[in-house]
């Protein structure tokens, strides 16, 4: 009885001793290391993960341009052919 | 201002592979209206173009155009029956290939009020292209 016993501490404290990983770590076991995600289009306030944390992905905010004549519209207009367009007439209040 | 906000809502939000460029022409037409006040927080999806005309030239010319594009107005416009010196709360939607010289022959639709016409501009803009 007190030979099984003795044997029995014996193998708890080798398992104890020895090292968790011998050589190389077994992929796929660790943490992946952080990685940078882009947002996808169109899709704002999407959360983006940067590092250790989560932020906002930069939306580029809309700028006022101006048109002071027709021909400045013509340009746009035309520049834009490629594409569908949708105008819109708009006052801000 | 609803307007624009359910064009960014309703129109760009829920396509977001339209493919399609937004002018969006904003002009004074209340007395509170002026450049500082135009809410950059509202349209803006990057497919959106923002000018602002303090001369209301587009409005204007737009408003001589009206015969022409008369007959792609969609039902419901409102605002059209006497003299329109400037045309505003509207929208036009174009097909690619469309220039300004023979604008209405590439014309899909256009509107007015956007909201009162709101449900032709939706529709016509599931027939448009995506990416």
């Amino acid at each position: 009885m007190m030979r099984r016993v003795g044997f029995a501490l014996g193998v708890v404290a080798a398992l104890g001793a020895a090292p968790r990983y011998v050589g190389a770590a077994p992929v796929g076991r660790l943490k992946p290391a952080p990685t940078t995600r882009p947002a996808p289009a169109y899709v704002r306030g999407a959360p983006t993960y940067v590092g250790a944390g989560f932020s906002r992905p930069a939306i580029a905010a809309p700028t006022l341009g101006d048109i002071t004549t027709l021909a400045d519209f013509q340009a746009m207009f035309d520049a834009g052919r490629a594409t569908p367009r949708i105008v819109l007439l708009l006052s801000p209040t | 201002m609803a307007a624009a906000r359910w064009v960014q809502q309703e129109i760009l939000e829920r396509n977001p592979t339209l493919d399609v460029t937004v002018y969006a022409i904003w002009f004074r037409m209340y007395p509170t209206d002026r450049r500082s006040a135009w809410p950059g927080d509202i349209l803006t999806d990057p497919r959106v173009v923002h000018r602002w005309d303090e001369g209301k030239v587009v409005g204007t010319w737009y408003a001589r155009e009206l015969d022409d594009i008369r007959p792609r107005v969609a039902p419901g416009a409102t605002g059209l029956d006497g003299p329109v010196p400037v045309l505003w709360d509207a929208y036009l939607i174009y097909k690619p290939g469309a220039t300004f010289r023979a604008h209405a022959t590439a014309l899909v639709r256009w509107g007015r009020t956007i909201l009162n016409t709101r449900r032709t501009f939706r529709d016509e803009v599931a027939g448009l292209p995506r990416r």
